[in-house]
């Protein structure tokens, strides 16, 4: 069974459409990219799978829940996060407190075991930090741990982001465009992490208008155009589809 | 006799609300244009009422000419804050605006009760005799104030709708990234939104000075109604301001027959409480998509 | 002399109580509370009505505390779910109807005529001016325990979400956390130190009456914060001496300009405070002394 099921979704606002009728599966593990114009509908499509807008219609299944009528941090707690276009950091925490912060189900976040509970509080702050190291580490953001995560630039934010939704251990993880406004160097850094977490058994969903470096990492791709879906498939079939060069890019690749 | 009772406070509402309506319309415009809640209309208000004040007592003009004067001097005041304070506040967080717009509020009534003290003044206007039906009891000059009031609405809703600036106006308000980025003059359409919201606190204020009387605190006491009249209209909706100014002042004038007119305040607070918890969107409110 | 010294330095350690609820609120979670004094109007008179009903002193005053949290409960829970400012605009109508309630229920608070005789703190044991000194002692001790709890709370995990609520909401959210839960939460701790305020000012001056509790007080308190940066317990010390010293000060002004009538110095007391909100917001949001303030960038 698919591990992210998305069946005939719209969403409308008023007379505007932002998307509609869209289908398709994630499976468990899968690596996928989603490209489109700018108004296609991909990041607005995103906020209906993670909870940050209702859809006008359709279902949203994930791991076999109906997740359409939860709230967003329902949804994460089930495994299903997402990053964002404009990185969203706590500029006044540091990259380690950022990566803290996002540690899940916290006795520390409980005001009464904040009283009575302190041992165990502080061993699961222990814990967390260790993990939130091996993160960091893996991120190769560990020589800025303690800066604040203000002072990153924007490809670091993009990094600090991932590292955070890493600690909720996640099951799937939608990328909104991870290397808009990232260096060359950055973006195959980026890259190779998104592969390596891959490799691990998490199933991603990329957004990115970057179709070189896309192409080059997903092995399938969805294409959107003005709301809907027009193609599916491997990255050289789907970019050599007339519908998506039509659409996409005037014809002009 | 009940129904008369209600007929009477309904008229008043009517009245009332569509006078309010045109600060309700000042803060839902600056809700969704500039994006913050602007906590100074009332005392822009309070500002209008007293510059009428002045104008009769102190230059002993005709009302019409005091009532234009407090007009253009509420819009040059409230442009004038603009461009002191709002101006360099547009990119910073919204919470900004709405701090400074409280210390404006504070400084304009001060200003106001430094000159003229705490006491009571009213605006004299001709009396007339009320027209009765059977005790339903309708006020020529409230019929002059009402009519003042919906054309002042009716030309905001030209000049929304079938103007250029209109246009570029609702093109900030609904995103103002890419209203800049397709070439609007931003800077404009502040001043111009500044502009009116300056004129109908003035209007508004001078309105509601003749029909009660004038006091330091007038727009202050005002303000909460406002914010809850825009809240259940949807933010950003001129129409839903004055729908929900109506709904609000109607239903005050009604609930005032039992429950006494000191608990307007807690009346309106009451009932922005029941909107935000059943629909917080408003009648006309829209959602917005998270980027 | 010593009387009067005493006397600024427990209004300026009541006031800190007040701002720190603020700052917490503000400067730490980036709640904006403009109905301040509603809150601290609970403290006050829960404790005095409390206390006239025979229940001791060292007991009324934290149940005030506890009263004015528990009404910013249902605040939080309706307007905290929502994005936005409707907290804003809601606590200021609340602070309103607080003071028109206890105008129109006389039967409960004597209305206008306010509640006079409250008992003072160590009253069965200490003459008036060493009362204000074993007061004095107390409320810095309260301080003192009111500051560790709270720069504890800012540490622990909680202050680190309250911190990630602050700096963006929608991320806090992405990672699963329940924000309205822990604004509601920051709102409540905040209001009842506020409350807390409130109770030891009513006993202090063993007064309580509706006129002491305007709008205006809620933005001296904001101005303390906003002075002292809103982020730092230095900063709230700071700031809440440099507005008592300002409002003290502020009586000694028709000394100097003759002819001023009462009125009109309070207009320029109010005036004061006014401008000192637009230019701090606007050309220190750090506060005079802080680096940076997050709650305003």
């Amino acid at each position: 069974m698919a591990l992210l099921s998305v069946h005939d979704l719209s969403a409308h606002f008023g007379a505007f459409t932002a998307f509609e009728h869209i289908t398709f599966d994630l499976e468990q593990g899968s690596l996928t990219g989603l490209i489109g114009s700018n108004g296609a509908g991909k990041s607005t499509l995103f906020s209906a799978i993670t909870g940050y807008l209702t859809p006008t219609s359709g279902q949203v299944l994930f791991a076999g829940t109906e997740v359409g009528r939860y709230a967003i941090e329902q949804r994460v707690r089930l495994g299903l996060t997402r990053t964002f276009q404009v990185p969203r950091e706590f500029s006044g925490l540091t990259v380690f407190q950022n990566l803290m912060a996002a540690a899940p189900n916290q006795d520390g976040e409980n005001l009464r075991s904040l009283v009575f509970a302190q041992g165990k509080v502080r061993q699961q702050e222990r814990d967390n930090a260790e993990r939130a190291r091996g993160i960091l580490d893996f991120l190769k953001l560990d020589k800025l741990a303690s800066e604040r995560a203000s002072s990153l630039s924007g490809g670091q934010k993009k990094l600090l982001e991932l590292g955070r939704v890493l600690m909720l251990e996640p099951r799937c993880i939608m990328l909104d465009e991870p290397f808009a406004g990232v260096n060359p160097v950055l973006i195959q850094e980026l890259s190779n992490r998104i592969k390596d977490l891959h490799a691990r058994g998490i199933a991603l969903f990329v957004i990115e208008h970057d179709l070189t470096s896309l192409s080059r990492l997903v092995p399938k791709l969805y294409a959107m155009d003005r709301g809907r879906m027009i193609a599916e498939g491997a990255p050289e079939h789907v970019l050599k589809d007339p519908k998506v060069r039509e659409a996409y890019m005037g014809g002009v690749i | 006799m009940i129904w008369v009772d209600l007929a009477n406070a309904t008229i008043n509402g009517i009245v009332i609300g569509l006078l309010l309506a045109l600060p309700a319309l000042a803060v839902t415009l600056v809700f969704g244009i500039a994006r913050f809640p602007n906590a100074a209309t009332g005392d822009f208000m309070t500002f209008g009422a007293y510059t009428v004040v002045a104008a009769k007592s102190l230059l002993a003009l005709p009302l019409a000419i005091g009532v234009a004067m407090a007009c253009a001097l509420t819009a040059l005041l409230s442009l004038f804050f603009y461009w002191w304070v709002f101006r360099a506040l547009v990119r910073r967080s919204p919470v900004a605006s709405l701090i400074v717009s409280i210390g404006i509020a504070l400084v304009v009534r001060s200003t106001i009760t430094f000159f003229a003290g705490q006491s009571q003044y009213t605006i004299e206007v001709p009396l007339v005799r009320a027209w009765n039906f059977d005790g339903v009891r309708i006020v020529p000059t409230d019929l002059y104030i009402a009519g003042v009031a919906v054309t002042a609405l009716v030309l905001t809703f030209c000049l929304l709708h079938l103007t250029p600036l209109g246009r570029r106006m609702r093109a900030v308000a609904d995103n103002m990234e890419l209203a800049r980025a397709s070439g609007i003059n931003v800077g404009r359409v502040m001043i111009t939104l500044f502009a009116i919201v300056g004129f109908y606190c003035g209007l508004g204020g001078v309105l509601i000075g003749i029909k009660a009387v004038v006091l330091p605190e007038l727009g202050w006491e005002l303000l909460l109604l406002l914010f809850a009249a825009v809240i259940l209209g949807g933010i950003g909706s001129p129409l839903g301001a004055i729908i929900g100014m109506l709904v609000f002042s109607v239903s005050q004038e009604i609930a005032s027959l039992w429950v006494g007119a000191s608990y307007k305040i807690v009346f309106a607070f009451f009932l922005l409480l029941g909107v935000l918890l059943l629909r917080p969107q408003g009648i006309l409110g829209k959602v917005r998509a998270v980027r | 002399m010593e009387l009067y010294v005493s006397a600024i330095a427990i209004w300026v350690l009541i006031y800190t109580l007040m701002a720190t609820g603020l700052a917490l609120q503000y400067g730490f979670t980036g709640l904006i509370n403009f109905g301040v004094v509603g809150f601290v109007a609970i403290g006050a008179y829960g404790s005095g009505i409390l206390s006239q009903h025979g229940v001791p002193v060292w007991l009324s005053i934290p149940a005030g505390a506890a009263l004015a949290g528990l009404a910013a409960y249902p605040l939080g829970r309706v307007t905290l779910r929502l994005g936005g400012d409707y907290l804003a605009i809601v606590t200021l109508g609340f602070s309103e109807t607080v003071r028109i309630f206890i105008i129109k229920e006389e039967w409960l608070t004597r209305g206008t005529h306010g509640m006079p005789g409250l008992p003072r703190i160590f009253e069965d044991w200490a003459g008036r001016s060493s009362g204000d000194l074993t007061l004095l002692v107390l409320l810095v001790a309260v301080n003192v325990v009111i500051f560790l709890l709270m720069r504890g709370l800012i540490r622990s995990p909680f202050g680190r979400i309250l911190a990630a609520v602050r700096d963006n909401e929608v991320a806090a959210k992405a990672l699963g956390k329940d924000t309205a839960s822990f604004k509601t939460r920051a709102l409540m701790i905040g209001s009842a130190l506020c409350g807390l305020g409130g109770a030891f000012q009513a006993h202090y001056i063993t007064f309580i009456g509706p006129e002491q509790y305007v709008p205006l007080m809620t933005f001296y308190v904001w101005i303390a914060i906003m002075i002292g940066g809103a982020v730092s317990i230095r900063g709230i010390v700071v700031g809440t001496v440099i507005l008592i010293g300002f409002l003290e000060g502020s009586r000694f002004l028709r000394d100097v300009f003759g002819g001023i009538s009462e009125v009109q110095l309070a207009s320029v007391r109010f005036w004061l405070i006014g401008m000192a909100l637009i230019c701090t917001v606007l050309y220190r949001p750090q506060g005079l002394f802080g680096e940076r303030t997050k709650g305003t960038n």
